[in-house]
Parts: structure tokens; sequence; C-alpha cells
């Protein structure tokens, strides 16, 4: 089992352009001091684009280092707005995935 | 000797836009059962005049087509032909069919050939007086609409590449797309070809872009309107698919590498067939990369090309050189005095400047006039458009326009379209109320919106007021609550209740219509107005109806500017933005965590935002009662700039820092003042988002590299 510290990243019920800044900050600090980083899109109601964008880049990055994404629990809102943008199968998300 | 009479057809595609929209509002103007002559007249010069022309430079299908037209038209002249709802909105119909017929002529690509046959089928079905001509024609009708049948739209080819900048002015493909989902069934393939890697990453910009194709018998105009504020932000090219016989995928490949040889743009003939063809054998993803190949080739929604000219009374321009020669007098008169100067001289020196300032400022107002178009370019649609809305909606609505002649700058006037087309629809769609609903409330069973242009000190007000049922405090409020933007119990005043709707993606419409509500939110309408300079605000009252006020500035290019000092910078304000300067008091500051200290203004305390720690400058004073604090008001909301001293106040010419470096958030332009130094225009609106916004330190981090 990995030792390395666990940053969850809680993304509530809305995330958009407003926060997606301070989002990103927060995973690439915790990026750099090494941790492992879990977004909690289980509350999600609404998501923008903006937001999407930079889990795909995330989820891209983690990809290209042998880890896969798991979105177990994810919120309809979330799986809806990534299948709207034609990420849903690039982010290996399934139709269990909620 | 030959004339080229080429060169007069940018006058005559003019004149005859000009001429279509006199069609247009006289056919909006005529009653039914009415043969106003003089209207018909009207109508029939202007029809008369496009033929003519037409006619003259060889475009013999408009030429033809206004042909019929005029008989018609002439008919109801003489009352040989009533004047019914039918015919009127048929002439409509002919006066869309000639505009497109003349914006295909003018940017030489292909017409609509199956609507041009069905309008001119209709109009001579009804102009055929005997019932043989007519049974013919129903007959040729029905064997066209099979024909049509079988050739039926199957949708379109949307390639969306967005511009870096997309997210930032409050638009969203996610909802974007959802409203072209529900208009048939669409399939999506990401290019992500640009996306950088994560640790370069800018999360506000747009990286991804889009190929999607939308099936079912969707009007262009559909799909159009949902990219309709997007104009601006994106490259966009919309491709009909048409389901015709299928295509073998090497003849498309040929056909495919002769476009890309080739240095012409296709014709939409032939876009429809590779787009069809290639949506029936190719995935998704070939298609992009395809699709991605042509782009560049293909412009479904060409650009006008007569937007690059602008008509100028010749008052105008008689002005100007009168101006012109002014300034020559003045400038011989200055020479004169600076070859042989002496002290003694200095009077005249002195006289000869002030009127060299007086004459410059002359000179650029009059120059800026010549920009100044008035608003009833962008007022002229709405008859047309709220004439098919009410009857769409089984409404009924009295438009009235006043002060058409309102001039404003034509970059503002371009971009102000959208936003009132947003509000008017609202109006008409949430506002206005149903017959049976207003006589019930004991109002007139028809509703009146009116559009209201005017000057007022150095802006431009436009008011869009409806008497409808006003906005639902308590509905907004309750929203407001569900959305977590306030808490049961807080009090606020019908007009703070009333501004929640600018908050994003606020909507109470529990249904979408086809007509509005789908989710373009009032933030994008005020957002829009703010990048223009202006702002908007609503005034409404519960079963009386609302106003909406937009405050525009004369001229993106010269603005009236506050000079202010911070550290050892200038800086601009604009003086739109400023409500007051105050000193301050310390028993007025109120010290709060997290996001450091409020003034108490009245009866409101405002954020006191430091410019110097926004500008990351060194600082000379940092004591608050030291300083000044100039109140201002952006996006509806107040904060006070702590700043060193206030210089004075000037006209400024805006550069655009974006054009020449980057967007830099808080700022929104410079200068350069009188003693050749640069200043930066402050942007009220972003300096409060940057106060809000957590990530303030990485935008400060553009501010830094801007400095």
């Amino acid at each position: 089992m990995s030792d390395k510290e666990i940053t969850v990243i809680d993304c509530g019920d809305a995330l958009g352009i407003a926060n997606v800044g301070d989002m990103y900050e927060r995973v690439l600090t915790s990026l750099a001091e090494g941790h492992t980083i879990q977004f909690n899109v289980r509350k999600i109601e609404r998501v923008d684009t903006a937001a999407m964008q930079m889990i795909y880049a995330f989820s891209k990055e983690a990809e290209k280092h042998g880890h896969v994404l798991l979105w177990e629990g994810a919120s309809e809102a979330f799986v809806r707005s990534a299948k709207m943008l034609g990420l849903a199968t690039l982010m290996n998300m399934t139709d269990n995935t909620i | 000797m030959s004339i080229d009479i080429s060169q007069f057809q940018d006058v005559f595609f003019e004149e005859s836009f000009e001429g279509l929209d006199t069609m247009e509002s006289g056919l909006l103007s005529l009653d039914v059962g009415v043969a106003d002559v003089d209207a018909i007249d009207t109508i029939f010069r202007a029809a008369h005049s496009i033929k003519g022309g037409a006619g003259t430079f060889g475009f013999m299908d408009v030429s033809t087509f206004t042909h019929v037209i005029e008989t018609m038209l002439d008919d109801m002249r003489n009352g040989e032909r009533e004047v019914s709802v039918e015919s009127t909105n048929l002439l409509l119909d002919t006066v869309d069919v000639l505009r497109e017929m003349l914006t295909a002529v003018q940017q030489k690509v292909e017409t609509d050939d199956d609507r041009i046959a069905d309008i001119r089928q209709q109009l001579e079905v009804m102009m055929a007086s005997d019932v043989e001509l007519q049974a013919v024609a129903l007959a040729n009708d029905k064997q066209e609409s099979e024909r049509k049948a079988e050739k039926s739209n199957a949708g379109w080819l949307i390639d969306f590449r967005p511009h870096r900048h997309l997210f930032q002015t409050g638009n969203d493909p996610v909802r974007m797309f959802g409203e072209l989902a529900s208009l048939g069934d669409l399939s999506i393939a990401l290019d992500d070809d640009e996306l950088p890697p994560f640790s370069d990453l800018e999360p506000e910009d747009s990286y991804l872009k889009w190929i999607l194709t939308l099936r079912g018998d969707i009007a262009e105009s559909d799909v159009i309107e949902i990219f309709a504020w997007v104009d601006d932000d994106c490259e966009l090219v919309i491709i009909p698919l048409c389901s015709t016989e299928p295509v073998k995928p090497s003849v498309m490949v040929e056909k495919i590498a002769a476009i890309l040889d080739s240095e012409d743009t296709m014709s939409e003939t032939e876009q429809a067939e590779i787009a069809d063809a290639m949506a029936s054998t190719l995935a998704p993803e070939e298609i992009a990369s395809t699709i991605v190949a042509q782009a560049t080739k293909v412009k479904s929604i060409p650009v006008t090309a007569a937007a690059a000219s602008i008509r100028v009374g010749t008052d105008k321009v008689d002005s100007l050189v009168d101006m012109v020669g002014e300034l020559v007098i003045i400038q011989s008169m200055l020479s004169q005095i600076g070859e042989k100067f002496t002290l003694e001289m200095l009077p005249r020196l002195n006289d000869g400047l002030a009127q060299l300032e007086r004459n410059t400022r002359e000179m650029q107002e009059g120059i800026m006039r010549i920009r100044m178009l008035p608003i009833s370019f962008a007022f002229n649609r709405f008859p047309r458009f709220v004439h098919d809305m009410t009857d769409k909606m089984g409404k009924k609505v009295a438009l009235k326009l006043t002060g058409e002649q309102t001039e404003l700058d034509k970059t503002v006037l371009e971009k102000i379209g959208a936003p009132l087309v947003h509000l008017v629809r609202n109006a008409l769609d949430h506002g206005l109320e149903t017959p049976a609903v207003r006589v019930a409330a004991g109002k007139d069973e028809t509703g009146t919106l009116q559009l209201k242009a005017f000057h007022q000190g150095g802006s431009i007000v436009i008011e869009v007021h409806d008497d409808g049922a006003g906005l639902n405090e308590d509905k907004i409020l309750k929203k407001a609550i569900e959305k977590g933007l306030m808490n049961e119990g807080d009090v606020l005043s019908p007009e703070k209740i009333d501004e929640l709707i600018f908050l994003p993606s606020f909507t109470t419409v529990d249904t979408v219509t086809d007509v509005s509500g789908r989710g373009v939110g009032m933030d994008v309408v005020r957002k829009n107005i703010s990048s223009l300079g202006g702002t908007v605000e609503v005034f409404s009252k519960r079963g009386e109806g609302s106003v909406f006020t937009i405050r525009l500035p004369l001229t993106l290019s010269i603005m009236d500017g506050q000079t202010i000092r911070v550290a050892d910078e200038n800086y601009i304000i604009p003086l739109i933005a400023i409500i007051e300067t105050v000193e301050i008091k310390a028993i007025d500051i109120k010290r709060v965590s997290g996001q450091g200290k409020l003034y108490k203004l009245g009866d409101e305390y405002v954020p006191i935002i430091r410019l110097y720690s926004v500008f990351n400058l060194t600082p000379k004073i940092t004591e608050l009662e030291e300083g000044l604090l100039v109140i201002v008001e952006g996006e509806g909301q107040k904060a006070g700039l702590f700043i060193d001293d206030l210089l004075g106040q000037q006209h400024v010419v805006i550069k655009s820092l974006e054009t020449n470096y980057r967007k830099v958030i808080g700022v929104s332009g410079a200068t350069i003042l009188g003693d050749g130094s640069v200043a930066l225009i402050l942007d009220v609106a972003g300096l409060m988002a940057l106060y809000r916004d957590p990530s303030l330190a990485k935008m400060k981090l553009n501010n830094d590299r801007a400095a």
C-alpha cells in the first residue's frame, strides 16, 4: 500500500470558472508535495467546461504516468457534462460510473 | 471608352440592403384589409430600385425574382389584391429570400435554390387568378415537396473551435451543446490536440475543440442562434448534412483531396455532399481530423464584406474639412511665431496653442462622429422579430421605438445587438402575458414593449420596457435560497432581489421554451454589456412590468478618465465607474477576517481594494487615513479603491492591451498621457473579481508580467 498522503479535492455542488483557478492551484501544490489526489465529484450539481477541462487534463496526465482514474459514485450532472463534451469515454467513465 | 461598373457594386449592395429594410418596415406597417397606397408605393419603389440595379449588374436571378414581387405589389396598389395576413407574411418571406440572394451574390457563394423556388412558387400560386392555374401550381408544389422530402435536411456538421478566452466571456460549451442536443440527435467528437500538460494549463483558458454532428430536420437559424453569443469568440463552421445517395469513401477522399488542392471555397452542394459522405462512412474521430484539415477552406457563415464600410453624411465630412482648414491656419501661425520668437510674442504663442488645443479636440470629436451611427440600425430588426415571435406565442404586443436617431459608436452598435435581442425575447416570453391573462388582470389585451434610446451625460441609455407581469421576487428569492446564494430569513429589498437575476446561471424558468429560457443567463447579457464598458440594471414592479436600463459609453476608443496616483505610478479610472471620492476616517473602517477591511458608505459596507497590493507596487502610503478612497461601481457591485492621490480628469484615447500584449485582469487598456508616459486604465469589474477570487495570486502574476 502506498504511504503517500492523500489530498481530497472536494468539488462541492458547483464547480466552474470562478473557482477552477483556485482548485488548479491546490492540485498543483498537492502534486508538488507528492500527495495522491482524489476528486470528490459525488455532490456536483453543476459543472462547466472550464472545470471539466481541468479535470480531463489531470486525468490525461495521470494516464501518462500509468494511473487510471475511477469515477465510482460520480454525480449524474458530472457524468452528463462529461458526455456532453465528448470526454466520458476518454476519462474512462462507464455506464456503471454513477 | 468603357466604364467598369463593378466599382459601383458596393454602393448597389448597400442601397439594396437599405431598400430591403424599407420594404420590411413598410410591410409590417400595413393594416389588414386596407390598401395604404403611400406605404405600398414606398415598398414598390424599394423593390423596383433593387430590380433595376440587379439587372444593370447582371444579377438576373435577383432581378427576375424581384419582378414577381413587384407584380404582386402592383396588384395590391391597384386594389386588385387584398392586403391580407397571408400576403403580408409571404412578402416578408420574399424580403428574407431577396436578402439571402443578395448576400450570396455579394459574397460569391451558392444560394439556397430550393428555398427560392419554394417562395417563388408560393408567390405564383397566390397570384394565379384562375382555378386551373392554381391547381397546376399546387400540383407542382406537391412534386416539389416530394422531391424535397427525398432530399430532406439530415442535420448539421458543426466544427466549433473556441478562442482561448471563451470561458471568460461567460459562455459555456456544456450549456450550448445541451441546447443543441435538445434540437436533435447530437454526437460529439473531441479534439484535444492543443490541451497542454496539466502543469502548463491556464485553467480559465479554453483549449478543447469539437466536431458535432447534429442529426434531424433542424433549421440552420436554430443552430446559428445557439452560437450567436460566441460569434466573435470562436471559429465556427456549420455544414449541412444531406441524405443523398451514400458516397463511396474513395470518391469522397478524391473529392476532399481536390478541394484541399484548390484555393476556392466549396459550394454548399459540395459541402453537403462531403459532409454527408463523411458522416455516413467515417467514425467521428476521422470526421474530426478531415474537417480540421479542410476547415480553413470552408465558411458556412461568411463574414459580411460590407461590414468594413461606413456611410457618412456629407455634413460631417464638410465640417471636418473646415476644421482641417483652421488647423492649417494655426499651424502656419505657430510656425511664423517659432521662426522669429521674442518674449513679446509669448501671449500670441499662448493664444495659438490654446486655439490648437481647441481645434484638435473639435477635430477629434468630428472624427469620432464619423463612426457614430443611429441606433435604428440595431432597433430596425425588432418590428419583424416581435411580429414573428408574438405570432408564435399567441400574444398581442405593440412595439414602440423611440430615439432611433440617437447615435452611438459603430463597434458598440454591432455588439449591442445580441444582448438587446435577449432582453426583448425575455420580455416577450416571460414578461408580457397572453391576452386572456392580461384581460383577467384588468389590462389591455395588447401589451406594450418599448425600446427607447437617449443621451444622458456622456452615455447612451437604452431602455427595454414592458408592461407585463414584472419579476416575481418571491420566486427569485426562493431560487436564490435553493441555490445557497442566500440564507432563509435574509432580508433584501425588492431591488436587491431583482439584481440576483444577473448572477451566473440564475434562472427561475421551470420549463424551457423554444423562445427563451434555454440557459443563456442574464449574467451573459451583463458580461457582454460590461465588455463594452457599459452597465445594465433592472427595475421591476409586480404586475406592472419591468425596465432594463443599459448605459453605454458613446465610443470605445475615447473616454473620460480620472488620473490617480498609486506609489510612483499613474492609473486611469473610467469616470463613468466613479461614484465619489472620500477621505477615510478611522471610525468608518471595519476589519473583517480573510478579506481585509470594509468602508462604511451610508448604510452599506464596501470592500477596500489596495491598488498598490493588486499591482505589486512598493507603497508610499499604507495608512488608510493618509490616502483617499475612490468609490467605484462595476457590474452592480461597489468597492473602494485605496489610492495615494487624485490628479486630474481628462479625455483619454484607449489603446488595447490585448492587441499589443495580452489580456490582463483588472486592466482594460492603456493610454498615453500628455507627458508621453503610459498609464494603465483600470477595469473596475476586473479589479473586483481579483478581490473576490481566491486565486488572486495567480492572476496577479499576469499583472506583474504586464508591468
